[in-house]
């Protein structure tokens, strides 16, 4: 699978390393070099590409014309809202995903058919479980999320 | 009108002081308290101290009955997301969408967003651009508004004296159907044109067209660029 990250935080760096260590051609987009640098490890196989997401010019430059998936993981939620409406319907790309903070918007836009991943909403049931229940539930919670994170 | 105006900065303090004195309806959103509070001390209480990208603070903003949400911040995503969303939350009321209007600071954002459902974009860039290049050229032809859902454009022409439209009437223009002349300025003059009516030189033209057919009502009205 062709995959372009945008945001090289934790989010998006893990995706990455693992998805380049499946063998998909991973391309990874940041504004700084700070973070590509800071969160990806230096024998990193995919391509990292310097810019914003949202700019068309950018995501060309990161193979958005042929890629099969689109994720975004930058910082802010609006941000990946708007870069995977960009992906999704400037470009076409068949799998788009925006990580999205607050769970409200994150069901109002994976509602009108922009999939969205709430972290704070997993975090918070895992958190809880954690507190609540014995480790082997812990355990399928997290293998839950795992999954979740590369569907 | 109801209007709701999301980011206090200079651009939505000024508007909400305008609107409010137009005696229309007017609810702020700004998330800095400090100005939040300096605006609501000066205007009255018609701020609400919070986020606007948040769906709870539209809803208390009355977005459900509003005419028209104003995006005003600084940033281009977030005015984006921020119309998406009340457009998202009249849908959910079952209610009439309000008229969707998004400051972009970016210019390459401008058309991406309008894609993307805001009914009017504001510019400040590309409006300045605009007026230099009326400095710069002594026949422009400017982009007053795009009206997007009807696809139409509403422009001013200036004919320059070069244009083979001089001379000729609008009937013998023959202007793509669709376009509609509203318009004629000449000097202090106002008219409005008939098939009847004459072009001269310097004559500022306003007309409403399909965007599409901007090259050749553009080409009818100004001739070939040199």
């Amino acid at each position: 699978m062709r995959v372009v990250i945008a945001g090289c935080g934790r989010f998006g760096s893990t995706l990455a390393v693992r998805l380049a260590a499946e063998g998909h051609t991973v391309t990874i987009v940041d504004v700084t070099t700070d973070q590509l640098e800071r969160f990806l490890p230096s024998d990193f196989p995919g391509r990292t590409i310097l810019g914003d997401a949202i700019d068309e010019d950018v995501l060309r430059e990161a193979g958005i014309e042929t890629a099969d998936a689109f994720v975004a993981s930058m910082y802010g939620d609006n941000h990946n809202l708007m870069a995977v409406q960009i992906a999704k319907i400037r470009f076409g790309v068949k799998r788009v995903v925006a990580r999205c903070q607050d769970p409200v918007r994150a069901e109002l836009y994976q509602g009108l058919g922009l999939p969205t991943i709430c972290p704070s909403q997993l975090g918070a049931a895992a958190l809880y479980e954690a507190i609540m229940n014995d480790s082997r539930q812990q355990k399928d919670v997290a293998v839950a999320i795992d999954q979740m994170l590369v569907k | 009108m109801y209007v709701i105006v999301a980011g206090g900065g200079a651009v939505g303090y000024n508007l909400t002081k305008l609107l409010l004195g137009q005696g229309h309806e007017v609810v702020l959103i700004e998330m800095d308290r400090a100005r939040a509070q300096r605006i609501s001390d000066e205007l009255g209480s018609v701020v609400i101290p919070q986020k606007a990208d948040e769906g709870r603070w539209l809803i208390e903003a009355g977005v459900e009955r509003a005419d028209v949400v104003i995006a005003a911040t600084g940033e281009d995503e977030d005015n984006l997301i921020i119309c998406q969303l009340a457009e998202l939350l009249a849908v959910r009321a079952h209610v009439k969408k309000p008229r969707t209007i998004a400051r972009v600071n970016h210019p390459r954002n401008d058309q991406v967003m309008r894609r993307l459902g805001v009914d009017a974009t504001v510019s400040p860039t590309t409006m300045m651009l605009a007026l230099i290049e009326e400095e710069l050229s002594a026949h422009p032809a400017v982009h007053l508004m795009t009206l997007r859902q009807a696809g139409i454009e509403l422009m001013e022409f200036i004919i320059p004296s070069s244009s083979p439209a001089v001379g000729k009437s609008l009937a013998d223009l023959q202007l793509p159907p669709g376009t509609a002349l509203p318009l004629v300025v000449r000097g202090t003059e106002t008219i409005r044109p008939t098939d009847a009516t004459v072009f001269a030189a310097e004559d500022s033209v306003i007309a409403l067209l399909p965007i599409d057919n901007e090259p050749e009502v553009r080409e009818l009205l100004m001739g070939s660029v040199e």
